[in-house]
């Protein structure tokens, strides 16, 4: 699973969201008072913040397994999203875990405010959808350039680059005109 | 290697060990170099950002497939017992049939006894109109809230969005509360949203707290509420300024959706040809053939 998420395989991260989803909302379910909405977003958040954690090589194995890592993460994101939350004492293994390996979960779960998501929109609008996909590839997926070239049919690697560079000027042209305006 | 080459493989994770030490204690005395990679920074932070919403969103579509799977067998199992019910009656029905009419086959013309079966035949439960059939409040074509410039092309306009409005529904927006206490603002909103009840879920809206108002999920189903009961400004408003959310490709549709109403039919044109590109929408088909009837 790790070398899946270090080649940048979304599909794997789909496939670990999936397999536990159903799990994780009934133990949520069992623990807390919330609605599905916020037991989907917590899913969401966890498996999305083992896959950067991940890609990033801050996270490059478990103490436990991937399913303790990301209940024990869902869960301090319920806790974190939704202070009103209930929470109904019990104890068991994702507990132990928790206090446990506490520094296996300690990390910054990065929240932008609203006023910078906003600025993200304005600024990816400004390329083309093909030069997202590819800007995601590389620096939120971590792909390397043979395997984009691949995945994009480019003929060679240096049109992957070369187009990857044009993509990333446009960007940065924009995100300086942004914080320029600021 | 160039600076930009060196700046980019250490955004991608790409440097050794060593490299990236050399590249950091350069940071920390190269001025010039600090700037270029501060500005390098915010920029992989944007696509970062970007990069999480598409996948979240990819989440988010997976996790609807899979509450549409697992709605299906149910509904085939409710189906299982409401033939199982209706095989059971209709034994019930022949054993005290053949019980009655047997003494009186001696007495013939007894039509109070045809009648009895009529009377007694079980029907099956409508299952399949209540779970398919819309809300009649979501089906409501929106009235005209706001002024329409070309009434023969704004009308065909209203019908092709009373035919693809529908206020969007999944079982992740289902109320699923528990334990005893009074249900909090957000689930007096999703429990009127869920029940079609759209104004009563816009009154409950307005009681929200502002950070709640302001959580993209819930910005999303308001706006569902204002389209469904004729908002169509105030729903375009808040869909251009929706914050993050799990239904972002839904939300494209459904600004589309609010172009076309509010007679902004070129607008509505170029989002739909934006759903049409982007190949992780669900709405790609939609989108497609309702281009299609406006053009």
């Amino acid at each position: 699973m790790i070398l899946a998420f270090r080649s940048g395989q979304t599909q794997a991260v789909e496939d670990l969201y999936a397999a536990h989803r159903n799990d994780f909302f009934l133990w949520a379910g069992r623990r807390f008072q919330a609605t599905r909405q916020d037991f989907e977003d917590a899913w969401q958040e966890a498996v999305t913040a083992l896959f950067e954690q991940v890609v990033s090589g801050k996270l490059t194995s478990f103490r436990t397994s991937p399913k303790v890592w990301l209940f024990a993460v869902g869960y301090r994101q319920l806790l974190k999203r939704n202070r009103k939350t209930k929470r109904i004492l019990l104890r068991d293994s994702i507990d132990e875990a928790l206090l446990k390996d506490v520094q296996e979960f300690d990390f910054q779960w990065d929240e932008p405010a609203l006023d910078e998501w906003a600025l993200v929109g304005e600024a990816m609008q400004a390329i083309s959808p093909q030069c997202r996909e590819m800007l995601a590839m590389r620096f939120y997926q971590g792909k390397k350039i043979p395997d984009m070239r691949a995945a994009l049919g480019h003929n060679s690697e240096n049109t992957t680059s070369a187009a990857l560079s044009r993509c990333l000027k446009k960007l940065k042209e924009k995100v300086q005109e942004i914080m320029n305006d600021e | 290697m160039s600076d930009e080459q060196l700046i980019e493989r250490y955004f991608c994770y790409d440097l050794p060990a060593e490299e990236r030490a050399v590249f950091e204690q350069r940071l920390a005395v190269d001025g010039a170099f600090r700037q270029e990679v501060e500005a390098f920074e915010k920029t992989i932070r944007y696509v970062r950002l970007d990069g999480r919403k598409a996948l979240q969103a990819q989440l988010a579509e997976r996790g609807r497939q899979l509450d549409a799977e697992k709605k299906r067998p149910t509904f085939t199992r409710r189906w299982g017992w409401a033939l199982a019910a209706l095989a059971v009656a209709a034994f019930f029905i022949w054993f005290f049939d053949q019980n009655k009419t047997a003494p009186q086959q001696t007495a013939p013309g007894n039509a109070a006894q045809q009648d009895s079966l009529k009377i007694n035949e079980p029907t099956l439960p409508d299952t399949a109109g209540q779970q398919s059939s819309p809300p009649a409040a979501g089906n409501a074509p929106p009235t005209a809230a706001e002024p329409k410039p070309d009434h023969g092309r704004q009308a065909k306009a209203d019908r092709l969005f009373a035919a693809y409005f529908q206020p969007y529904k999944d079982d992740s927006i289902e109320p699923s509360i528990r334990g005893e206490g009074d249900a909090t603002p957000e689930e007096v909103f999703l429990q009127n949203y869920w029940d079609s009840q759209y104004k009563k879920a816009l009154a409950a809206f307005e009681k929200l707290e502002l950070a709640s108002k302001n959580k993209g999920d819930l910005q999303f189903l308001q706006a569902n509420c204002q389209l469904a009961t004729g908002r169509a400004k105030a729903a375009k408003r808040v869909l251009e300024n929706l914050g993050r959310t799990r239904f972002s490709a839904e939300a494209k549709w459904l600004l589309a959706l609010a172009f076309l109403t509010n007679g902004e039919q070129e607008r509505a044109k170029a989002q739909l040809r934006e759903i049409m590109v982007d190949v992780a929408s669900p709405r790609r088909g939609d989108a497609a053939r309702l281009l299609d009837e406006l053009e």
